[in-house]
């Protein structure tokens, strides 16, 4: 009995086992097979790429590299077209600064998932590709097959990622009409003006109540580090591009910088402001340093020279420097200023001074500099000066014989708003303004 | 009761057997998940003229699919890369027809047959080179079991240079093609008895042209190994004209030496008269490989000459009673004949084998790249040498470039 009690339930239970496994059905997570999704995908994200009727501008950095030229940024425009085609153009460095435009073939391939594969040589993206270009062997190192991360109908932009290096690489529509010269040229041309090469100056991220010091942003791959912190130990790459869009200029990290304990990435340019915001962020922006905090840091090692023309200073301060000529040149030696110059910024506990140093040429070719030291007070965005005082004899003495050079000392005594005669980040010519309307130029020069 | 359980345990066996049968009978194999459509090519697309003429000309008679889009997948991923341009892909495409595909179809009796049986069922296009940084090399082609031709470098395809033309492709070519056959039937064991022990698979590359000729081999390549060798001895005789292919022979039937750390002072007193012409040049031979500098001047060169009898320091020529250079042979190794021997091989086992006659297999290709006149005979320029069939313009103002891309632009709208 006992023994007919074990086999019924074995048997029951190899009964119960086997409808069990036959009644458990796995339904399926996707409603067709990977090999026809991603034939459709192919053919969507296909129609996609070639859709944009002015073409895409890529932002494309050969690798994660942060040595130039390989970690740098290009921008390369590409129209994308529906029979196969892909019209580029770009201008950069590794061109020589000229244009280049080619025309190949492009097509998305089933790959590890959807791939935008650019088939065929073009002189474009294929010369960061080539191994026979800068390294033997290595070339810039840069992708032409991208993994599709983002595309979609319509968007503004789309994401992809390159198959062999990884690096993002973001497109974005221009307009129907869009001419590739032009644009390149427009990008080329802002960042001339507001980030030329030659500008002097560094540059500030502030995010919050941080503050970060931006050198070398003019190379495309600055170092952002605090701002009180030391530009080698905290060294800190950050290879960025600029892109025009219908609503500015953007800015866009190639990675997001992670500071302050955020993280930032792309700022839109605001003329008003003469700064680059980031947008949904209040706080952050990208600056010029403070005019003011330049002017007299720069001014401890170099000079700021006046520009000695009616178009770059006031009528009234034009008129006294004028007068100083007539003056000067009634002496029997015919004095007349060849230059003028702010330099010489001191500031210590009790007492903060700026020196303008006046240098007179005589009819005997012989010159003569003399300084007048004025007392300084900065605040708001503002600086102050005021009591010029002569540094020595000498200036006390050329006071006496030109009288007009103390009315041009006192003229200049006065409360001026400081900034970038073209933009903020480029500060190799600063306007001193004065809330009456007086204002002087002058230009960055080393000593 | 013994009995009963059997029945029940049978009846258990019997419905998980019934249940296991009818769990399995659910797996009905479906149409194929991969979309299998034999699609039309689309005349709207800017690459339908070389699709067309791949179709018709590689893929319809012989199965052949020549991938000009490079995908890298195919490619060797450790080495950097990039596609070939669309128009040098239609130059090597008709290139490849015209000096291979052609030659190989009329040079064999049924060629076309042949072609289909042995022919790669891929030509893989790549633009540039693959250069090895490590070591310093270049790889020109690959061919992978039998079915697959990797070609690099096309982007500096150029049919105005016949000769770097067959050094890079068409060589490549013949070479790939014929580890194709060799892969079908195997090269008589005579022939890696030849240099065996000769070979060197690691170093081949530092081994001077003019040295792997005096050792029997037709390349330094060749020198690599004996499956190389057997396919070098091939494509160098199709390609290369009579005038090279004689020098060549000319040169392989000396010894040649690469000698380093030659003095200055010795070489630039032999360069003078070399100069002067009181020098006989083959007596010493002049051609210098490499160089090192103390301070800005040469110290020292690194040279390559014939092995013939000197002096006491190796250096001037000892000659025999009557004057003459006495030319050595030191390693036993007689060049040239050694090179007649493989080619003497090659030939008979391409006849053997393949029904193929490797004599109409190079004059095919000879009267295709170099210009010849209505007799058939080779023409050649003031200096004497072969005048480039493909880019000679012809009376009508023409190429047979010209003509050979017509057969891709037929096909654009």
């Amino acid at each position: 009995m006992r023994r007919y009690d074990i086999f019924t339930f074995f048997a029951a239970g190899i009964l119960a086992l086997s409808v069990t496994g036959c009644s458990i059905g796995v339904d399926d997570i996707f409603d067709r097979s990977a090999a026809e999704r991603i034939n459709d995908a192919v053919v969507e994200y296909s129609q996609v790429v070639s859709s944009s009727a002015g073409g895409w501008v890529m932002e494309y950095y050969p690798t994660n590299g942060l040595e130039s030229p390989t970690g740098s940024g290009y921008l390369i425009m590409a129209d994308i077209r529906p029979d196969g085609s892909v019209a580029m153009a770009m201008d950069n460095e590794i061109t020589g600064g000229t244009l280049v435009a080619d025309t190949s073939m492009w097509n998305v391939i089933r790959d590890n998932g959807p791939v935008l594969s650019f088939s065929t040589y073009n002189k474009c993206i294929h010369t960061f590709c080539d191994p026979a270009i800068y390294e033997t062997g290595l070339g810039y190192e840069g992708d032409y097959e991208f993994l599709i991360i983002n595309m979609e109908e319509n968007a503004p932009q789309a994401m992809l990622k390159g198959k062999k290096r990884g690096v993002y690489v973001r497109m974005s529509r221009v307009p129907e009409g869009t001419v590739f010269a032009d644009y390149l040229e427009d990008v080329a041309h802002f960042q001339d003006s507001v980030m030329p090469v030659k500008a002097v100056n560094y540059n500030l991220l502030h995010i919050g109540d941080s503050l970060f010091r931006i050198e070398n942003i003019s190379s495309g791959i600055p170092n952002i580090y605090p701002y009180d912190g030391d530009a080698i130990a905290d060294e800190s790459l950050h290879p960025f591009l600029v892109t025009a869009h219908s609503d500015g200029y953007h800015l866009r990290f190639r990675s997001p910088i992670e500071k302050a304990g955020g993280q930032v990435q792309e700022f839109v340019y605001d003329e008003s402001q003469g700064a680059f915001l980031c947008p949904d962020k209040g706080d952050v922006k990208l600056t010029g340093p403070d005019p003011v905090t330049f002017f007299a840091e720069s001014a401890v090692r170099h000079f700021w020279t006046c520009t000695l023309k009616s178009a770059s200073m006031s009528s009234d301060l034009f008129e006294k420097y004028n007068a100083i000529n007539t003056d000067g040149g009634k002496l029997k030696d015919k004095y007349s200023v060849k230059s003028m110059q702010f330099s010489s910024f001191l500031k210590s506990d009790d007492a903060v001074s700026l020196s303008l140093d006046i240098t007179f040429t005589t009819s005997k070719k012989k010159t003569a500099t003399v300084s007048y030291v004025y007392d300084v007070a900065m605040s708001d965005g503002r600086m102050t000066l005021s009591a010029p005082q002569p540094k020595d004899n000498t200036a006390a003495n050329v006071l006496s014989s030109i009288p007009s050079v103390t009315q041009f000392l006192e003229a200049v005594s006065d409360s001026y708003m400081i900034g970038g005669t073209v933009s903020n980040f480029c500060m190799n010519e600063l306007l001193l303004k004065s809330e009456s309307g007086k204002f002087i130029t002058v230009k960055y020069s080393e000593k | 009761m013994r009995k009963t359980v059997y029945k029940i345990l049978a009846l258990g066996l019997c419905m998980t057997a019934c249940a296991l049968s009818g769990s399995c009978s659910k797996d009905e194999l479906g149409p194929s998940i991969f979309d299998a459509t034999e699609y039309p090519l689309d005349p709207n697309s800017i690459t339908f003229p070389l699709d067309t003429f791949c179709k018709k000309n590689f893929l319809e008679p012989y199965n052949l699919k020549y991938i000009y889009r490079m995908e890298d997948t195919g490619s060797d991923m450790s080495y950097n890369l990039v596609p070939c341009s669309y128009d040098q892909s239609v130059t090597l495409a008709v290139l490849c027809k015209y000096l291979w595909y052609d030659v190989y179809h009329d040079s064999i009796e049924n060629g076309e047959l042949f072609l289909k049986k042995y022919s790669p069922r891929i030509i893989h296009v790549i633009g540039s080179p693959a250069f090895n940084p490590a070591q310093g090399t270049e790889v020109l082609g690959t061919a992978e079991g039998g079915l697959k031709i990797t070609l690099y470098n096309a982007n500096n395809l150029s049919p105005d240079n016949i000769d770097y033309m067959n050094e890079y492709f068409f060589k490549t070519m013949h070479h790939e093609f014929s580890h194709i056959l060799n892969q079908n039937a195997n090269r008589p064991n005579e022939f890696d008895r030849i240099s065996n022990g000769k070979y060197n698979a690691v170093n081949w590359n530092d081994t001077e042209e003019l040295v792997a000729l005096g050792q029997g081999f037709v390349s330094p390549y060749a020198s690599s190994q004996a499956r190389e060798d057997w396919v070098e001895v091939i494509s160098n005789y199709i390609v290369k004209d009579t005038i090279t292919w004689n020098e060549m022979m000319e040169n392989a039937s000396f010894q040649w030496e690469y000698v380093k750390d030659v003095d200055a002072v010795y070489w630039d007193k032999l360069d003078k008269k070399v100069k002067n012409g009181t020098a006989d040049r083959d007596s010493v031979g002049f051609f210098v490989r490499g160089t090192s500098t103390s301070g800005d001047e040469t110290s020292t060169y690194g040279i390559v000459r014939k092995v013939i009898q000197r002096d006491d320091d190796n250096k001037y020529a000892v000659p025999d009673a009557d004057g003459n250079i006495i030319y050595l042979h030191t390693s036993g190794i007689v060049g040239d004949e050694v090179i007649r021997q493989k080619l003497d091989m090659v030939r008979t086992w391409l006849a053997e084998y393949f029904d193929m006659d490797l004599e109409k297999i190079r004059m095919g290709v000879q009267r295709r790249q170099w210009l010849t006149d209505s007799n058939g005979d080779f023409v050649f320029d003031s200096d004497g040498k072969f005048i480039n069939n493909l880019t000679y313009v012809r009376a009508d103002g023409t190429s047979v470039m010209d003509s050979l891309r017509q057969e891709v632009l037929k096909f654009s709208k």
